[in-house]
C-alpha cells in the first residue's frame, strides 16, 4: 500500500471577478493521481504555474481539494487546522523553498528546531536539547550554532535548519517544494546530499517538487512530469531520459545542455498557457509540433502503457516515431 | 582591500544606532522627567493638595511678582498650584497609561479574533470598530458617565475603548499578512495550535508596530481624559488631575492665568512629546525594518 495516494484530485481556484464580473475559475489541478510508496522519492516536473505546488500543498492536507481524495497511509486526509490533522503534522513534513521566510527571525535556530518535538510533546526538556544537538549535527551543522539567528547564517545554512526543523518529529513523508531552487549551485548540491543521505537512513517517503529535470532525474525513482494542471508522463528517470514519449517531456530532456549533442534540439514556441484560459483538446496543442486537428478538439486523457508508464498524448513518440 | 572593510566596520554600526535628532532628545527628557514626576510625586509636592491658605489666595508664581512658598502660585482656594500640578501629573500619566494598555490589549485581541476566525466572527469585529470609529467618544463617555457614576474604573475603561479599534485594525492587518508569510505558514504545518503560533511567533514579530501605534494612542487618551476632567466628569475634586485643574482655573483666566496656564502646558508639551517620539519611533521601524 503506498504511503501517500492522491486518487484524481482537481482544485480550481477563482480569480479576479468585480462587481458586476464574475470571477474566472482557474484549474490549478485537474484529475491528478500520484502515488508515494515509503522510502521511495516521486519527483515532480514541470515548468511554473503547472500546479507542482499546489500538488505538494494537497499532499499534505493544507489545502482541501475541491475533487478526488487524499489517502495517507490508507486513511483520507482529515481537514486542515483539524486535531486530527494537526497530529498528523508530525508524520509529514514540508521544506520550503525560501528558507528564510520559513524561519521566525526573532528566534534562536535551535529553539525552531525544538518546536515540532515541544508540539507534538516529544521527549523531556533535556532530551529535547540533546535530539536539536543531534539533528544540527545529521544535517552538518555544528551544535553550537544553535544558538544563532537565521539572519546569521548563509543561505545553505538556513535551508538545513529548515530540513532538520522538518526531519525533528521524525516523519515518514517529506514534500520538498523547490528546496534547493534559491540556492547556489555549489550549496545546492550539498543540500540534496544531506537530504538523501537522511532519506536513506530514515527511509522517507519523499516528494520531490523542483522545475530542474535533471536533478529530479538523479535523485527520484519515479517522476512525473505536470503541464498546466496535468500529469502527461509518468515514468522511471531511466525511462523518461532515454525515450520520452510525450513532446512536452521530450523539449524538458532535451533543454538539459549537453555538449555531445548532434542533432538540433527542439524548442518549445510560444508563452505558457494561462491556466484560467486553457486550450481546448490538449492543453499542449499550441505549442506542440504534432499537433492534429484531432489534438484540438480531444484531450488524450492519461493512459498506462504496456512498459509501466503512462502517457497523455494521441501520438504516442514510441508509436508514431519523428 | 582590507583597508576598506576595516573603515566600513564603524560607519555600519552608526547606520544600526540612528543619531536622535535635538527635539527627538528633548521629547524623551520631558517624557523622562514625567515619569519621574509621577513616581515621585509623594515626596516632591512641597505641600498636600488640599491644604488650604485662604490668606494667600490667587498668588502669582515666581517671577510674575510671586514668592517662594509657592514657585507656581496659589489658587482661587490657596491650594499651592505646584503641588496640584505633580500630584495631576501622576494621576492623569497612570489613567492614560492603564486605559492605553488596556486598549491595545483589548484591540489587539479582537484584530486577533478577526484575523483568526474570519467569516462572521471578522465581520462582527469590523462592524463594532466601525460603530467604534463613527460614534463621538465625548457623547459616548458623558452618556455612560451620567448613567453609571464617575468611578475610577469606569473611567479607565472608558478611555481604554478610546482608540481600541485602530489598534484592532492594525494587529488584523498585521495578523493577516503574517499568515500568509512563510514562518506562520511552517509553524502551521509543524502541527502548532493558536495559542503557540499567535503568542510565540505573531506577537514578537509586531510588537514593534504596536508599539508604535499604542505610543500614537497615548497623548490622545491624555486629552481625551483632560477633556472630560474640564467638562467636571471622570477625576473629582478633591482629587485632581490635569483636565480638572484647567477646568476649575479657567474661571481665573483673566485674573490668576496661572492656575490654567500651568497643567495646560504641561498637557501640550507631554502629548506633543510623546506623539513626536511615536513618529520617530515609527520612521526609525519603517527605514530599517527590513
Amino acid at each position: 500500500m503506498p504511503l501517500l495516494e492522491l486518487r484524481s484530485v482537481s482544485r480550481t481556484y477563482a480569480r479576479g471577478g468585480g462587481l458586476f464580473q464574475a470571477p474566472t475559475p482557474v484549474h490549478a489541478l485537474s484529475d491528478v493521481s500520484l502515488s508515494v510508496a515509503r522510502g521511495k522519492i516521486l519527483g515532480i516536473v514541470g515548468e511554473s504555474g503547472c500546479g507542482k505546488s499546489t500538488t505538494g500543498r494537497i499532499a499534505l492536507g493544507l489545502e482541501a481539494p475541491d475533487g478526488g481524495e487524499v489517502l495517507f497511509d490508507g486513511a483520507p486526509m482529515p481537514p486542515e487546522g483539524s486535531a486530527a490533522w494537526r497530529a498528523l503534522r508530525r508524520r509529514m513534513q514540508l521544506v520550503f523553498q525560501d528558507p528564510l521566510g520559513a524561519l521566525d527571525k526573532r528566534m534562536s535556530v535551535a529553539a525552531q528546531i525544538a518546536e515540532p518535538l515541544e508540539i507534538h510533546a516529544i521527549g523531556t526538556q533535556e532530551t529535547r536539547a540533546a535530539r536539536v544537538a543531534e539533528l544540527l549535527r545529521a544535517v552538518g551543522l555544528r551544535p553550537d550554532q544553535g544558538e544563532a539567528q537565521p539572519l546569521a547564517l548563509s543561505g545553505g545554512q538556513r535551508q538545513r535548519v529548515v530540513l532538520a526543523r522538518a526531519l525533528a518529529s521524525e516523519p515518514e513523508l517529506l514534500v520538498c517544494d523547490e528546496p534547493v531552487s534559491a540556492l547556489d549551485v555549489s550549496i545546492q548540491a550539498q543540500v540534496v546530499n544531506i537530504l538523501l543521505g537522511l532519506q536513506r537512513q530514515l527511509n522517507l517517503a519523499m516528494l520531490f517538487i523542483s522545475h530542474d529535470l535533471k536533478l529530479v532525474g538523479t535523485i527520484a525513482d519515479e517522476v512525473a512530469v505536470m503541464y498546466l494542471g496535468r500529469v502527461v508522463e509518468r515514468g522511471t528517470p531511466a525511462q523518461l531520459f532515454a525515450a520520452p514519449r510525450h513532446p512536452y517531456t521530450q523539449v524538458l530532456v532535451s533543454s538539459i545542455p549537453d555538449p555531445f549533442r548532434t542533432t538540433p534540439r527542439p524548442r518549445l514556441s510560444g508563452e505558457p498557457p494561462d491556466p484560467g484560459n486553457r486550450p481546448s483538446g490538449c492543453a499542449f496543442h499550441p505549442r506542440c509540433a504534432r499537433a492534429s486537428e484531432h489534438c484540438r478538439r480531444t484531450d488524450p486523457g492519461l493512459s498506462l502503457r504496456a512498459d509501466g508508464r503512462a502517457v497523455a498524448c494521441h501520438h504516442d513518440l514510441q508509436e508514431t516515431p519523428a | 582591500m582590507s583597508a576598506d572593510v576595516t573603515l566600513s566596520l564603524p560607519e555600519r554600526r552608526r547606520l544600526r544606532l540612528p543619531a536622535m535628532p535635538a527635539s527627538i532628545a528633548a521629547a524623551s527628557l520631558w517624557i523622562l522627567l514625567m515619569v519621574a514626576v509621577a513616581l515621585c510625586a509623594h515626596w516632591l509636592q512641597p505641600y498636600t493638595i488640599t491644604q488650604m491658605d485662604l490668606s494667600a489666595r490667587l498668588q502669582p508664581p515666581v517671577l510674575f511678582g510671586g514668592a517662594w512658598a509657592h514657585p507656581l502660585g496659589t489658587d482661587q482656594l490657596g491650594r499651592d498650584v505646584l503641588s496640584r500640578l505633580i500630584v495631576s501629573i501622576r494621576v492623569s500619566l497612570t489613567l492614560a497609561f492603564c486605559a492605553t494598555l488596556l486598549g491595545v490589549a483589548f484591540g489587539a485581541l479582537m484584530g486577533l479574533a478577526a484575523a483568526h476566525f474570519r467569516g462572521p466572527v471578522e465581520q462582527v469585529v469590523l462592524v463594532l470598530i466601525d460603530v467604534q470609529a463613527a460614534l463621538p467618544f465625548i457623547i459616548l463617555a458623558l452618556s455612560a458617565l451620567a448613567f453609571f457614576g464617575n468611578s475610577w474604573t469606569l473611567l479607565v475603561f472608558l478611555l481604554a475603548f478610546y482608540g481600541w479599534e485602530r489598534h484592532a485594525r492594525v494587529v488584523r492587518g498585521l495578523a493577516m499578512a503574517a499568515n500568509g508569510q512563510g514562518y506562520m505558514m511552517a509553524v502551521r504545518q509543524l502541527g502548532a495550535g493558536p495559542g503557540r503560533l499567535y503568542a510565540r511567533h505573531l506577537l514578537p514579530n509586531i510588537a514593534a508596530t504596536l508599539v508604535v501605534s499604542a505610543t500614537l494612542a497615548f497623548p490622545e487618551v491624555i486629552l481625551a481624559a483632560s477633556g472630560l476632567s474640564f467638562l467636571g466628569l471622570g477625576i473629582q475634586p478633591p482629587n485632581t488631575s490635569l483636565g480638572n485643574m484647567v477646568g476649575y482655573g479657567r474661571s481665573y483666566l483673566s485674573t490668576a492665568p496661572w492656575v490654567l496656564l500651568a497643567p495646560a502646558v504641561v498637557i501640550v508639551l507631554t502629548t506633543l512629546s510623546i506623539s513626536l517620539l511615536g513618529d520617530w519611533l515609527r520612521d526609525q521601524l519603517d527605514t530599517s525594518g527590513r
